[in-house]
């Protein structure tokens, strides 16, 4: 090695390490003391209720979610997806990837929905208050979760029966629940159906606006390893159907969308879990059943 | 620097880091792996200590010992006899156990808690690690020669030329052995992964550091017979480690026969079948049934049941960018993004530059004048590289490469992270030694100084991520992913092992603060837990329980493990964790508890 060569080596060798001293110096101390929950969650408290925040920083979540009440309710930890929310805040670590702003699991939520509008934002030391606004949101009309007594349910041998929030079917189990799909949670109906079986869910004389929304994925990781197999869904509006897919679990919380004409309709959905059991090295057993998670919803939403 | 006073500051060396492990290491976690092995290690090491007794027949007769040896036999027993006898030795005596609960015995020089105990010959390991690189750095910054350009390549490989001699054979100004030898030891041991699997009892540092060991006496013996009869115990007590060490002599091969093939000149009779392969291929096997009882009833069907184990090992979870990994094909940049992950960048350019120049020099097929004029210069089949260079440089990069390269594989299970190729760094700390001095000996005028400043400057982030891990340093990253928070950004890893439980799980302020009972252990392993209890670490009320009757839950943060978080939600009505154990800022661990709010 010639002496030029060995000084230019050291000059990279002194820079890099330099760059490393500030890094570390950033990397290597915590940023959120009390003082910044405190101060967090006294600008989420001024909030409107309505308004969901969501975590920019999703890691964050435990500890969000320790100090923080505003990052509790299920709209925020357990929403399908970003329609139907015309405002809504993200906090997020001002250090951390995008400043905080958004996530990577916002942008699955958007869905098809064009980038949403930053209204503003609050420095709140460590953590920073992203303030939304999405013109294309749509509004929600009817959410088959929040009434579920609307709902009518029956499989292949008859209708199923509510109570304490649970459908009891012959070939099916129901429940409202927020179940893990794709490593996220997810508020929906839980549904746990014989193989190779129909379940249908109606909700007579519902108001419907420009489109009804859902999504559909299975729970949980371990039951996704053992069985790939797809579900089938059929929407059928006044006798209709409207539509038909195919969803496997490899599409993690796969959405579905059909545009419908605002009014008063019929809704049937209806569900076909080919087989919900799972595959060892002693061939395929009915037992443990993978849970099928289920949601829909009616929007209005202005063309775009 | 005389050879005393290495011997000594390599001493000096490696017990502090024995000590420093030994203190720090109360602070970290029992993995789960230890669990295990804390009970296999008192079932080895009763066995043992029964052979001192007068029930040794007995003791030796296949049924006691196949009993005493059943239990973890997917792993060598060296470590476990050892962790064993050494809680036998300094275990501090449990608290009055209750019904139905075990304590830990008092050793014989009670000063330390029996997890403590038992982790302290996996530090002592670390600590010879830390001495050897100490002294092979140290030597690799002899004076050299002026010159080493290398001779011209003969034509003909008959008679053998002799390599000529350089002109001026007067030393270059060394690079202080000293600096050298705390470059390598530091590079090594001032890494946070390496330093938190230095202290556990389980076996990664410890083959990491018989590894060394093995290639350091190969080194020797090359060119010394004494030390060609030592490799193959030596190899034996590596294996019976831990299985990466099978892998040793199939490099040592390759790199014996890249030496004699690009010496370009015909091997001696002698040097077809040199004494330290001999040995190893003798002496090793013998050493290695030996050392594992559990072998001496089957020793074939038991090998072979071994090596089915690991070659047909489970596919466990591990996330890397943001992705979870469980089942082949797994991405083959794995280890070499994880090693950029986890080690500073500047002590691995060092690294990098010290491989590249050993290989080119390394690599060229003449033979390079020999450094030592110790040794006879007629290679023999006791001395079989005597005269010719050891070629170190391909040695450190046939043993840095190879772990990472092997973990690249699609098929082979990663769940381990960067534990399964700690054996690399060694290598990767003895080749930025090479390299340091190199530039140490190649600077000039104002320049001068300039190793040493470089060198302070390129340890520090090393040290600095370290210290700010402890004890979480398995989800430690470097500076340059951004620390623990980066690498969440990344989605990189945060922990496997189950050991980041909350301090005020394991020492509450009062009786009541314990967590309510039962609780949900999730990643906690049960034998973890006992352990914990055997020390009087555990409150005896806080028992254990499945998810739906716990009052209280432990959650470790893991992508793969989400669903149990939700379980968590469902069966405590909330989703507020009572207590969030993190590491600058991201949570490793959440205490859930019944009366938190939803």
């Amino acid at each position: 090695m010639t002496p030029r060569q060995a000084s230019a080596a050291l000059l990279v060798l002194a820079l890099v390490a330099a760059v490393e001293w500030v890094c570390a110096a950033r990397a290597y101390r915590a940023q959120l003391g009390p003082d910044a929950w405190t101060r967090a969650a006294e600008a989420l408290a001024a909030l409107p209720q309505t308004e969901p925040v969501f975590l920019g920083t999703p890691w964050l979540g435990p500890s969000a979610r320790q100090h923080l009440p505003a990052l509790r309710p299920w709209s925020s930890l357990a929403a399908p997806d970003l329609y139907g929310l015309p405002r809504f805040h993200v906090l997020g670590l001002a250090s951390a990837s995008q400043s905080g702003a958004w996530s990577s699991e916002l942008t699955t939520d958007l869905g098809e929905l064009p980038p949403p509008n930053l209204l503003g934002s609050e420095d709140l030391g460590s953590l920073h208050l992203y303030h939304y606004e999405q013109p294309a949101s749509g509004a929600v009309l009817t959410d088959w979760l929040a009434e579920p007594d609307a709902l009518q349910l029956r499989d292949d041998l008859g209708p199923c029966r509510l109570s304490q929030k649970t459908w009891s079917c012959k070939q099916a189990r129901i429940t409202r629940d927020t179940l893990e799909v794709s490593y996220r949670p997810r508020r929906c109906l839980a549904i746990d159906l014989a193989d190779n079986r129909t379940l249908e869910l109606s909700r007579p004389r519902t108001q419907l606006g420009t489109v009804l929304r859902g999504h559909l994925g299975f729970a949980d990781f371990n039951a996704r390893l053992r069985n790939d197999a797809p579900a089938q869904l059929e929407l059928l509006i006044d006798d209709i159907t409207i539509g038909r897919w195919t969803l496997s679990d490899s599409q993690g919380w796969a959405a579905f969308a059909a545009p419908t004409t605002p009014g008063i309709h019929d809704v049937r959905l209806r569900l076909t879990t080919l087989l919900g059991g799972t595959w060892t090295e002693q061939g395929y057993s009915a037992q443990p059943h993978r849970t099928a998670c289920l949601e829909l919803r009616a929007l209005s939403e202005a063309p775009r | 620097m005389t050879r005393r006073a290495r011997l000594l500051v390599a001493t000096a060396l490696g017990l502090a880091t024995t000590v420093l492990l030994s203190l720090g290491h109360r602070q970290v976690g029992y993995v789960r792996d230890e669990g295990i092995y804390f009970v296999a290690s008192r079932a080895h090491a009763a066995w043992a200590a029964r052979l001192f007794s007068s029930d040794f027949t007995t003791t030796l007769a296949a049924p006691a010992r196949d009993r005493a040896f059943a239990v973890n036999r997917e792993h060598p027993a060296l470590m476990k006899i050892a962790g064993g006898l050494s809680a036998r030795l300094f275990a501090e005596p449990g608290p009055e156990a209750r019904a139905g609960q075990e304590r830990a015995e008092a050793g014989l020089l009670p000063l330390m808690p029996e997890g403590a105990a038992m982790r302290l010959p996996a530090q002592l390991l670390a600590g010879l690690a830390v001495a050897l690189l100490f002294l092979a750095g140290a030597s690799l910054a002899a004076p050299a020669p002026r010159d080493r350009k290398p001779p011209p390549v003969p034509k003909d490989t008959s008679p053998v030329p002799e390599p000529p001699v350089p002109k001026d054979t007067s030393p270059v100004p060394g690079a202080s052995p000293l600096l050298a030898g705390l470059c390598a030891a530091s590079w090594f041991i001032a890494l946070p992964h390496v330093w938190f699997h230095a202290g556990l009892h389980t076996f990664d540092v410890p083959v990491a550091a018989a590894t060394l060991a093995v290639v350091l006496i190969y080194r020797r013996a090359l060119t010394d017979r004494r030390w060609a009869l030592a490799l193959g115990p030596a190899l034996g007590v590596a294996i019976s480690i831990k299985h990466n060490a099978l892998f040793i002599p199939v490099l040592l091969a390759l790199h014996y026969g890249l030496c004699l093939l690009l010496a370009r000149r015909r091997p001696t009779p002698g040097q077809w079948l040199p004494l330290p392969f001999l040995a190893m291929a003798v002496l090793a096997p013998l050493t290695v049934v030996a050392l594992w009882p559990w072998l001496w009833s089957d020793p074939i069907g038991r090998i072979l049941e071994y090596v089915e184990f690991h070659r047909f090992h489970a596919y466990y979870n591990t996330e890397f960018l943001g992705i979870n990994y469980n089942r082949p094909p797994l991405p083959i940049s794995y280890p070499f993004v994880m090693t950029w992950a986890t080690v500073p960048s500047a002590a691995l350019l060092l690294a990098l530059l010290g491989l590249a120049l050993g290989l080119r020099r390394d690599l060229r097929p003449s033979p390079v004048p020999k450094a030592s004029h110790t040794s006879p210069n007629t290679p023999t089949w006791s001395a079989p590289l005597a005269g010719q260079d050891r070629r170190d440089g391909l040695l450190w990069a046939l043993f840095a490469a190879f772990p990472l390269v092997l973990i690249a594989i699609p098929t082979i299970p990663i769940f381990g992270g960067t534990k399964h190729w700690l054996t690399a760094y060694p290598f990767f700390a003895l080749a930025a030694t090479s390299a340091w001095i190199a530039l140490a000996r190649a600077a000039r005028g104002r320049w001068r100084r300039a190793p040493v400043l470089v060198l302070a400057a390129l340890l520090v982030p090393g040290v600095w991520s370290t210290i700010d891990g402890h004890p979480y340093g398995l989800s430690q990253y470097a500076p340059l992913v951004g620390g623990p928070r980066g690498a969440a950004d990344l989605g990189l890893m945060r922990g496997f092992w189950g050991h980041a439980v909350p301090p005020s799980l394991l020492a509450p302020a009062h009786p009541g603060a314990a967590p309510q009972s039962p609780i949900y252990l999730h990643d906690l392993h049960e034998l973890a837990r006992l352990q914990y209890q055997r020390e009087g670490r555990w409150a005896h009320e806080t028992a254990p329980a499945p998810v739906n009757r716990a009052r209280s839950a432990l959650f470790f943060e893991e992508r793969h493990m989400r669903t149990h978080e939700l379980q968590i939600w469902s069966a405590e009505g909330t989703v507020a964790p009572t207590e969030v154990l993190t590491l600058d800022d991201v949570p490793l661990t959440s205490l859930y508890g019944a009366s938190g709010p939803r």
